[in-house]
């Protein structure tokens, strides 16, 4: 199915670009857009910010390599971010890690079968004293020891199941 | 002392303009708006307040740079913070978004800039959502706008998100991410304040920085200017985390000792162990050993010994810890997070991820600690901007600092803090998945 932007993500983003002598510099900006909406950026979705700001294809695949916070594929429901730099590692990032694989049965960077879950390793989230730090889509989880893991699952599937999707 | 900066960030309500007035907000910037913009500059080059992005760049001087005759001029606000151990910005971003507004204003007036870019990183999705409601709010009361608390002041605010690089926290690359760009940094000169946004004077400036100048307006020059180290002046956001039992956000005046911050301010290291290392300034500053614990921390006497104060993040490594583990962990950041324009940040950076990595898994070949010493002097200058330079200097320092542990973890042929016992708590090593099998 072809890519169609909202209508309240489309005022929004013109609403940015009217300050901007180039349509160019609003691409961050609507590749956030399109993520928001599909939960990843979609093929025909470059197609419709390509022509939308006049910029290649070339060009956006360049940027959307570049930024790790765009996905090319489709994501689990919950994506898990685990911070495994110098300060959450110190805390025991990597337990935390490892303990979502092991309860996930999967290996970082992938999607759990049935679509509930990616897991994925990322650098620091800027609440460094909170460590080992969690994000799952937007929300931010403090203090994610290896024991809180199993609790932390359990509460993002039953958001999951509620409302369909986790992804506001 | 008293906080300045984070007097009201942690109170939940702060974020609500009303009650942000009612604490007085905004009347600093209309102060400011009575003045010439020479005037403001004048003030804030005389208060000696000093960027607190990392450089510790005078603020005032660099706004002063702006050629008078320029018809566009952007001001570009650093809300990037997205260096390991740092997490300030993220407390007045979220906590007093109308603080840092006021500050943007006054900051805009001076360099007389009509539309000013907050870019935030990407990661800081509620950030984000705040800065937005509270540039909302202030439009509604004619705050931002058109007519700028009632005066003939135009000035619009706009956020624009990052995506999870780096690197567009230096200050070009921020530029050309605003582009919508890979944030790939530009040459210097010229300088931002000369060619910046979309080919326009620039001027860059930190969230913390810009939240000093309405205590500054407020206050005045001479108020700010006795605050802590003649050279340094001003409150400081010290971030304290890694292996200490009170991590958390400080405000201090600059020039406090390593370790008395620690102590006093961190709680120390959990009980029963001894502080091993202390980085400064977040992850790209050096490693302080034991003999520079009480190095004070201000932007001169660090770079004194070589080091910096860079953003304040202050990261404790504590005596379970082990330093070829740690700085694996490092490089591997700035590996990650080179651009890859310049061959010696992109090459070595990734080098010497895999040497140390391999001297952790007790696989190392004498040569390493050679090539370590080496590639520290391939990265270090020869680089377009200081990505290499930062990640040259926990390179550096914790081969100088902990040499005696290269040395072993080649010789035992394993890492020699594997398997050390750690009573009362569960030993937090090792750092990197799989490096222990
Ligand atoms: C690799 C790198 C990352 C940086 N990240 C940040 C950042 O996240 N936030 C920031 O304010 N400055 C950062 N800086 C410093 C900026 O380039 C610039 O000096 C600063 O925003 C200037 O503002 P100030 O004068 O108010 O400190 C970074 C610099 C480098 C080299
Ligand atoms: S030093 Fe590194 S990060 Fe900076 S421009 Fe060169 S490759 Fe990019
Ligand atoms: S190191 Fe994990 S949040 Fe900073």
């Amino acid at each position: 199915m072809a890519f169609q932007f909202s209508q309240a993500g489309l005022d929004d983003l013109n609403g940015y670009l009217k300050h901007c002598p180039k349509k160019e510099a609003g691409l961050l900006y609507a590749l956030h857009l399109v993520q928001q909406q599909a939960g990843y950026v979609p093929d025909e979705a470059v197609d419709v910010v390509g022509k939308l700001l006049e910029v290649s294809r070339s060009h956006i695949e360049g940027v959307l390599t570049f930024y790790t916070m765009y996905f090319r594929k489709p994501m689990g429901r919950n994506v898990v971010t685990v911070c495994s730099t110098i300060s959450c590692a110190l805390n025991g990032a990597l337990d935390t890690v490892g303990e979502f694989e092991k309860q996930l049965e999967i290996e970082t960077g992938e999607t759990t079968p049935d679509g509930q879950f990616s897991l994925l390793k990322v650098e620091c989230l800027g609440a460094c004293d909170k460590a080992p730090v969690v994000m799952v889509n937007d929300q931010k989880f403090d203090g994610v020891k290896r024991e809180k893991v199993k609790e932390l699952i359990h509460v993002c599937r039953k958001r999951a199941g509620a409302n369909g999707s986790a992804r506001a | 002392m008293e906080p300045i900066l984070t007097r009201y960030a942690r109170d939940p309500e702060q974020k609500k303009i009303d009650v942000a007035v009612s604490h007085g907000a905004y009347e600093a910037a209309k102060k400011a708006l009575a003045m010439k913009p020479e005037e403001v500059i004048e003030t804030v080059k005389s208060s000696g307040l000093r960027g607190r992005g990392g450089a510790g760049f005078p603020t005032g001087n660099k706004w002063s740079f702006i050629p008078a005759a320029a018809p566009v001029r952007y001001l570009a606000v650093n809300a990037d913070e997205s260096e390991p151990g740092t997490f300030k910005d993220r407390l007045l971003i979220e906590g007093d978004p109308h603080l840092l507004l006021e500050g943007i204003i006054i900051a805009s007036y001076a360099i007389k800039c009509r539309t000013a870019f907050i870019y935030i990183r990407g990661e800081f999705t509620d950030g984000a959502n705040i800065l937005r409601e509270a540039i909302r709010e202030a439009y509604a009361k004619g705050i931002l706008g058109e007519k700028v608390l009632g005066t003939s002041y135009a000035l619009d605010v706009l956020v624009a998100r990052g995506a999870g690089a780096y690197i567009c926290g230096e200050e070009t690359g921020l530029l050309e991410s605003l582009e919508g760009h890979r944030g790939q940094p530009r040459v210097k000169p010229p300088f931002p304040a000369i060619r910046g946004l979309f080919g326009q004077p620039t001027i860059v400036n930190n969230v913390e920085t810009l939240c000093c100048v309405p205590p500054i307006l407020s206050h005045g020059a001479e108020w700010f200017k006795k605050i802590g180290p003649e050279k340094s002046p001003g409150p400081k956001l010290f971030c304290i985390s890694g292996r200490v039992r009170k991590p958390g956000i400080y405000e201090l005046p600059m020039g406090i000792p390593a370790e008395q911050l620690v102590l006093e301010y961190g709680g120390g290291v959990p009980e029963g162990r001894k502080i091993k290392g202390i980085i400064p300034g977040g992850s790209s500053a050096a490693v302080l050993g034991p003999k520079q614990f009480g190095t004070p921390l201000d932007f001169d006497s660090l770079g004194k010994i070589g080091n910096m104060l860079g953003s304040a993040g202050v990261i404790v490594l504590d005596d379970t810890v082990c330093a070829v583990d740690a700085l694996t962990n490092i490089m591997r950041f700035y590996a990650h997070e080179s651009c890859g324009q310049c061959t010696p940040c992109r090459e070595g950076t990734a080098w010497s991820v895999k040497i140390l990595t391999r001297l952790e898994r007790g696989e190392g070949v004498p040569r390493d600690l050679e090539n370590i010493a080496n590639l520290t002097r391939m990265i270090s200058g020869r680089a377009l901007c200081p990505l290499a330079d930062g990640a040259a200097m926990p390179l550096t320092s914790f081969f100088r600092e902990f040499k005696d542990e290269f040395v072993a973890h080649l010789e035992q042929k394993r890492c020699p803090m594997r398997g050390a016992a750690v009573p009362g708590e569960q030993r937090p090593l090792p750092l990197e998945s799989g490096t222990h099998a």
